[in-house]
């Protein structure tokens, strides 16, 4: 109550009170990160977080080969760019009629989509892969890429709708007066226009497909194919306790990626936080 | 005859127009349905048989009615599972949104360096892969040595093997950890757009920081709030890898939750009938979810027409 | 709209049903061997894949080594044998799986070709059924190896708990009683390694509950698989005495750590680390463990033959034979889809040949199944165990190779883990153990016990 009486001194006293409650918060969540950070530069490193009698970077020269690190980095790379990509590019597609045109059964696709979205995709790994067999198309790349981009799809498409539906059709509508096809105007206008929601639905596809470990882990059966992910868990089994600083190692490889990502945009999230689009404004 | 004909070209190409309006839905449509609808139609075929991973059900999986269902149902294992399924999602959903949207109201007060610095920290707990979340957090909670007996150690409390002691809790407390900055990041954006004038209005009035929030703030941004527990409710609901890697649904069936319950029936006992009898039951239970949903989207929707 | 949406649903599923009707025909060229990678595996396919391929220079062996715990290995293998496409023709299999294979028609029946195979009359009997399906009595697989069990441990920590380092133990009870004096002279000691973990997969039904029960009274007939009648036994008290004490030794703290025990690589871990360090006083364990310690093993131990001990396993109170044992092993299999069985099948006796059957004795420590190599001298002296373990075979079972064992085995791993490191009572999970073994094998194919 004090504090509607005299906003000056509260509002320094509430902004130390947030300062210290947030930084102890912070200090929290790293915590846990601690380990693998200090653990990758120390050859000699155990569960315990210690700091590393000898910094060192034998962790990462003993996992920086072909087999071990490499290879399975270029297959994140494919899988996570393939499917974000793909992702973009077929939720352009989908987006455009949904949101541009008064289609007769449009509600009833959303409802569908939106519904679709929000299966859980574990359950369905099993007729996934049987279904794969059958297909060929167990133990490829292309075939987790597809999967993958299936299971992003219905949620990325609705998004896209939410964020054309955020751009007026004025300009659009002018390029039809001049004689441009729908293809044109979308292309040239509609999509430059969409750069944010198109950066932000392939980031967060981007960062789902490079941590995603079951589709790989179920549908692919060659090393050579593992992505990151699969490629730690096996690692992991394999040597088991031996060896923690080249796990860590490799876990601080894998993670950089994401954080990278993030840095290039983390701008417009801190900034705006996250709209999903007009959907997410009720 | 020529108005016939002239009338067949005005239908044909009306139809052309129609399909080329919603051409461009085609590829997504196929995905969808091909790779959901189709595996979907077969679990719940499989769920009625006896199909295995090997041995003679392998070969002739025979029909079996609901049997698989009867004895789901009837096994205090599934009741087990659903019950730390709705633990695991209740406190996650909970623990995410409370977190998410105190950090995002309290970090307006807080100094831009400090803002920076939280947001960043729990972005990155954000995009660390699953996998490596679950070594992290096991190397953390490890027995004697991991960090936070370390910590608790340094306070002389007695040191415990979290992962053993509690693991539904250890393994609720690391997906609350990674699914905060979600949160943070949808109330963050929703708290932007309460207006200024009506929390000054509200202070002037002598409103406390409790009565702002629980009176003003909270019921403006209602609908953002109802979306986002019931996304993160179904984010929550078919975490596997993180499970998996941290305990395996261990120690023995402690932390076994619906998706693990699963892959243990169809893989590791080789029971793809009954494992598919599973995923149609956690199938089931998203569908319920995604009913809300579509209900609260559907408000949404009619709001903005 | 709807039409298109009608007609994609169609394409897609008669895409889907058409090539599940028309399965894709397999390359015949390159010959597939899939094996659970290790180093002593890979050095006999690398000698059978070089031999083999002398006598073929026109097939080439591609070597699939997966790099996964055992009971990731056998979902893997068992995922891959579902199509033509992606079956392996030649599989590396556990013998305790060959049952169910067979049964779902993913390994082709050998029989006739075993028979007109000069060697196979030198494998020893017992070994054989190793390999045969316990359904219709055909040859599916060839053995490699085979194993028996007991109770390995580090002399030097026996001497310092004041402990006889010729020890042999005549019941459960006096285990648990060494378990005790080391506990007490020796705080930092781990006193005893028993798996009892779904980590440890199959060595923890096999060595971990197998090696007790067969040791209670009427052994496994009356505690888990009445093989008069093919039927799985619920609540036997052999098996309840099991559980119970293994709880005993998990509570009071005579095993390995949680993290350990929940590691997938615990058998290296004691093997090569554990037990030589002397951080683990025994292990109940496998015949093989020796390997490690030789000069091309993992773990070189120089003075091994004087600082480890090796006692037989008892039972529970001393009852006749007074010890106990279990046997499993290794085999090697051709798939149903391999294009040219004849190809195949000479791969499979390559492998299998003397002096590929010495060199994985010699490097996997398995116990040999040619006759032909338990008089050979190399053999003999290279491996100073032979003598004892081969003499365990007197008091040895089999696992029941029923087409659902493999299934009960992922179970009693996990009963056993709930009743150690999960804390939970020995009646709960006894009483979930039954039920989902009632649901696992039918109703009429469970009874309870006498």
């Amino acid at each position: 109550m004090t504090e509607g009486q005299l906003p000056g001194m509260s509002k320094s006293r509430a902004r130390m009170a947030a300062n210290i409650a947030l930084t102890l918060v912070a200090l929290a969540f790293v915590a846990p990160m601690l380990w693998v950070v200090l653990a990758a530069f120390d050859t000699r490193a155990s569960l315990s977080l210690q700091l590393p009698a000898n910094w060192s970077l034998g962790n990462f020269g003993a996992i920086l080969n072909e087999r071990t690190t490499i290879r399975p980095f270029v297959n994140s790379l494919l899988i996570a760019t393939g499917t974000s990509a793909l992702v973009v590019i077929i939720a352009l597609f989908a987006g455009y009629p949904l949101s541009r045109y008064k289609l007769r059964y449009g509600t009833h696709y959303i409802y569908i989509i939106v519904f679709a979205s929000a299966l859980p995709v574990t359950a369905i790994m099993v007729p996934v892969y049987l279904m794969f067999i059958h297909i060929g198309m167990v133990d490829s790349l292309f075939g987790v890429i597809l999967f993958r981009a299936a299971s992003e799809l219905p949620f990325a498409v609705w998004l896209m709708k939410g964020f054309m539906d955020a751009i007026p059709t004025d300009l659009e509508e002018a390029a039809w007066v001049e004689g441009a096809s729908h293809f044109q105007s979308a292309l040239y206008i509609l999509v430059p226009l969409l750069a944010p929601g198109i950066t932000t639905i392939f980031i967060l596809s981007f960062i789902e497909n490079w941590g995603n470990f079951m589709v790989p882990f179920m549908l692919l059966q060659s090393r050579d194919l593992y992505p990151m992910s699969v490629s730690l868990y096996s690692f992991f089994g394999e040597y088991g306790d031996a060896i923690y600083g080249q796990l860590a190692a490799f876990a601080l490889l894998y993670t950089l990626p994401t954080m990278l990502v993030y840095f290039l945009i983390q701008k417009p999230l801190q900034k705006g936080g996250l709209r999903l689009g007009g959907a997410m404004k009720a | 005859m020529s108005a016939g004909v002239r009338g067949a070209g005005v239908v044909s190409s009306r139809l052309v127009a129609a399909i080329s309006r919603v051409l461009p839905l085609v590829p997504a449509t196929l995905m969808i349905v091909g790779f959901f609808l189709v595996p979907i139609l077969w679990a719940v075929y499989a769920s009625l048989t006896n199909q295995g991973l090997t041995g003679a059900a392998a070969r002739n999986p025979v029909f079996v009615g609901l049997e698989n269902y009867i004895y789901l149902f009837t096994d205090s294992r599934t009741w087990d599972a659903l019950a730390r399924t709705a633990i695991f999602v209740v406190f996650s959903v909970l623990g995410q949104n409370v977190i998410g949207f105190t950090i995002a109201y309290a970090r307006q007060r807080a100094s831009n360096l400090v803002q920076s610095l939280v947001t960043t920290v729990m972005i990155i707990a954000w995009v660390v892969p699953e996998v490596v979340a679950g070594y992290l957090w096991y190397s953390f909670l490890s027995a004697e040595s991991g960090a936070l007996n370390q910590f608790f150690g340094f306070f002389g409390i007695q040191r415990q093997e979290w992962l053993v002691t509690d693991p539904l809790a250890a393994v609720i407390i690391i997906n609350v950890w990674r699914g905060c900055a979600f949160s943070l990041l949808i109330y963050g954006a929703a708290l932007q757009d309460v207006s200024a004038e009506v929390l000054e209005a509200a202070e002037i009035d002598g409103a406390g920081t409790f009565r702002k929030i629980f009176g003003i703030i909270l019921p403006i941004i209602r609908p953002v709030i109802l979306i986002n527990v019931v996304l993160t409710t179904l984010a929550t609901l078919g975490v596997f890898g993180l499970i998996w890697v941290v305990t395996a649904g261990g120690p023995g069936t402690r932390s076994e939750t619906l998706p693990i319950y699963m892959y243990t029936q169809a893989y590791d006992f080789g029971l793809i009938g009954y494992g598919s009898a599973i995923a149609v039951l956690l199938l089931s239970l998203g569908m319920i979810a995604s009913l809300f949903y579509v209900r609260l989207f559907n408000i949404g929707d009619s709001r903005n027409d | 709209m709807n039409i298109i949406t009608n007609s994609a649903l169609t394409v897609v599923t008669s895409a889907v049903l058409a090539s599940a009707i028309i399965t894709p025909a397999q390359a015949a060229d390159p010959l597939r061997v899939v094996y659970r990678a290790s180093s002593y595996v890979t050095a006999v396919m690398e000698a059978a894949e070089a031999q083999f391929e002398s006598n073929h220079p026109d097939v080439d062996v591609v070597l699939e080594p997966i790099t996964a715990s055992s009971r990731d290995y056998a979902t893997k293998v068992a995922l891959m044998n579902q199509s033509a496409s992606t079956a392996a023709d030649i599989i590396y299999e556990d013998g305790f799986s060959v049952t169910a294979d067979a049964a779902a028609g993913y390994l082709e029946n050998i029989t006739t070709r075993v028979e007109s195979w000069e060697d196979w009359d030198k494998f020893n009997s017992a070994a054989k059924q190793n390999g045969t399906s316990f359904i219709d009595g055909e040859v599916y697989s060839l053995p490699l190896g085979t194993d028996t069990q007991g109770i390995w441990y580090n002399k030097t920590v026996f001497a310092e708990a004041g402990l006889p380092t010729d020890w042999q133990p005549s019941t459960w009870a006096e285990i648990t009683e060494a378990a005790k004096t080391i506990k007490s002279k020796l705080p930092d000691v781990t006193p005893l390694n028993i798996y009892v973990t779904k980590a440890s997969g199959e060595a923890s039904t096999m060595r971990g509950l197998l090696n007790l029960i067969s040791g209670t009274p009427g052994s496994l007939a009356a505690t888990f698989m009445d093989p008069a009648d093919n039927k799985w036994v619920i609540g036997s008290q052999g098996f309840r005495d099991a559980l119970t004490f293994l709880k005993e030794v998990y509570d009071d703290g005579y095993l390995v750590s949680n993290a350990n025990l929940q590691d997938p690589n615990l058998a290296n871990l004691i093997a090569e680390q554990m037990l030589p360090e002397g951080s683990v006083a025994m292990s109940i364990d496998g015949s093989w463990i020796w390997s490690r310690w030789t000069e091309s093993g993992n773990a070189p131990w120089d003075g091994w033959t004087e600082e480890v001990g090796i006692a037989k396993i008892p039972t529970q109170n001393g009852e006749a034979p007074g010890y106990t044992s279990m046997s499993g092993g290794w085999t090697l299999a051709m798939s149903t889809h391999t294009p040219d069985k004849d190809l195949a099948f000479d791969f499979l006796t390559t492998a299998a040949n003397k002096e590929n059957s010495l060199t994985y004795a010699m490097l996997a420590g398995a116990i040999a199944v040619r006759d032909d190599l338990m008089t050979n001298t190399d053999y003999l002296t290279e491996n100073p165990t032979a003598e004892f373990f081969s003499s365990l075979v007197q008091y040895t079972n089999f696992r029941p190779a029923l087409e659902i064992y493999p299934q009960v085995s992922s179970l009693v791993q996990q009963t056993m883990e709930a009743v150690t490191v999960g804390g939970e009572s020995v009646d709960d999970a006894l009483s979930r153990y039954d039920s989902q073994l009632t649901r696992m094998a039918g109703r009429k194919n469970v009874k309870g016990a006498e």
